[in-house]
């Protein structure tokens, strides 16, 4: 839940903002510090993780310690990024990765029965990976101990982001928006604009997307599945873009921008501008920090394929553990592969497109985006049923 | 994935950017240069009714108005009361 619960607005968001414009600038980022800090600890106890999930700020004060010694070149870097990775296996895959190697839990000897995900782990992982590497290639620059501690620390963005980038945020953070009354204007009807999508159209979905199970699958007429799963991919665009939009107005209300996640992605017509469109902050990471370290589109075509497969199977693997998330990483790999091959066999276009075939191009998106949404909602054996079902009757 | 096109955070109106009007498109059934500046306005329009744009769009100055903000705040804070006994957790927060 987090941001439609009244604790968010009352608790944290109201409060904070205020006092963050109103304290000396030097002060703001300790506003930050301690309203994030309060913010972690409160709903891992409360929604995630328990005790043991709020005991983890330690990772956070433990990271920004940890980053004073990031030097250009330096093999602390690169121990930053391993121990960030280690830090997110343990948490998110250490059953997947074991029941891989030994099978059920029952037969699981490294089974962890207590097992739980620290709020926002997924997402404060990037920002330390993004963090070390920048600070490796000397793009970036090192900041005092509050400010980074207030970036990884920012509640707004830090349970689902937008990813946000040090170089942008640093500037945001030492000069804030100043004009007190164009920021609350634009960052609450963000807010609220946020608020009635996941109300009023996100959640309305959950009727349809409820019977996206085997034992429903199985009764439903054929005509129905593709309903149920076209109103997953709406519910999960409007929630997801609703959760980018109060965060994005949250932030605005301290007077700072942070980065845009969605920019009409249905409205695109190939599968390359639908992922530059949608979780818009997750594309740049991925191509910053695994594409184009990887070669990216400067080798030789089948190289490219491969790392648009590689790129996307992580991308899939880091939305969840479970093979589901790995089959449909690489569906969307294997379209933004096929979609590559398709722009070079066809080359420049000499002629604007006609209107039939800008439809059909968007409709071909729309229907392959939607198709995978059945591995990311159902586990794969559900999903695999599901497409037998829907293909074949 | 292309490292060269990088996408815009600005929210510039790529999708929609029109192409220009050539005799072949104005030989056709439907002006696609008309259709996408017309998308365009669109989408301007939403963009700035949900504060992703700083200013409104051509000829919809009066979006700008307190009167009209208050209007629109009524509207969405009516949804949310409407529709907020129904609520589920956010898909992302699980990730």
């Amino acid at each position: 839940m987090i941001f439609n619960t009244f604790a968010y607005f009352i608790l944290f968001l109201v409060p904070a903002a205020i006092l963050f414009r109103l304290v000396r600038p030097a002060a703001q980022p300790w506003v930050c510090i301690a309203f994030g800090a309060s913010f972690f600890i409160f709903f891992s106890l409360t929604q995630v993780g328990g005790a043991f999930g709020a005991a983890c700020i330690v990772i956070f004060i433990w990271e920004t310690i940890f980053s004073r010694f990031y030097k250009q070149g330096s093999l602390l870097c690169l121990v930053g990024i391993a121990q960030t990775v280690v830090f997110l296996i343990i948490f998110k895959y250490w059953n997947f990765l074991t029941g891989l190697a030994f099978g059920a839990p029952q037969h699981n000897p490294f089974y962890w029965a207590g097992a739980f995900l620290p709020l926002g782990i997924s997402f404060f992982t990037f920002e330390f990976i993004h963090y070390a590497v920048d600070r490796y290639r000397g793009t970036t620059a090192p900041g005092k101990f509050s400010e980074y501690m207030a970036f990884i620390l920012f509640f707004p963005t830090m349970v689902a982001g937008p990813i946000k980038r040090y170089q942008t945020f640093l500037p945001s953070l030492r000069e804030p928006s100043l004009e007190w009354a164009g920021d609350w204007r634009m960052g609450m009807t963000r807010i609220l604009v946020g608020l009635a999508k996941k109300f009023a159209i996100a959640d309305l979905m959950t009727a349809f997307t409820n019977h996206l199970n085997h034992a429903d699958i199985a009764k439903a007429q054929r005509w129905v599945l593709p309903i149920w799963l076209l109103a997953y991919g709406i519910k999960i665009y409007f929630d997801f873009s609703a959760y980018s939009d109060i965060a994005i107005g949250s932030a605005r209300l301290f007077g700072m921008k942070v980065p845009e996640n969605f920019d009409w992605p249905y409205a695109r017509t190939n599968i390359a501008e639908f992922w530059k469109h949608w979780h818009i902050s997750l594309y740049r990471w991925l191509l910053d920090y695994v594409f184009i370290p990887l070669g990216g589109s400067r080798c030789r075509p089948p190289r490219v394929l491969v790392n648009l497969l590689l790129t996307m199977f992580l991308s899939g693997l880091w939305h969840g553990a479970g093979l589901n998330f790995v089959v449909w990483g690489l569906w969307h790999g294997l379209l933004l592969a096929v979609h590559r091959a398709w722009s070079k066999w066809r080359g420049k276009r000499e002629e604007p497109p006609s209107a039939v075939g800008i439809i059909a191009a968007w409709a071909i998106t729309f229907l392959t985006v939607n198709l995978g949404w059945a591995f990311f909602c159902m586990d794969l054996p559900t999903a695999s049923f599901f497409l037998k079902r829907l293909f074949l009757g | 994935m292309n490292e060269v096109q990088q996408p815009n955070p600005e929210l510039e109106p790529d999708v929609a950017s029109p192409p220009p009007s050539t005799p072949e498109t104005r030989r056709s059934l439907f002006d696609i240069s008309k259709i996408s500046a017309g998308l365009c306005w669109i989408k301007h329009f939403f963009d700035y009714l949900s504060a992703s744009r700083e200013e409104p769009p051509p000829g919809a100055d009066f979006l700008a108005s307190p009167l009209w903000l208050g209007v629109w705040w009524g509207l969405m804070i009516g949804l949310i009361l409407l529709f907020c006994g129904q609520t589920s957790k956010f898909i992302y927060i699980d990730f």
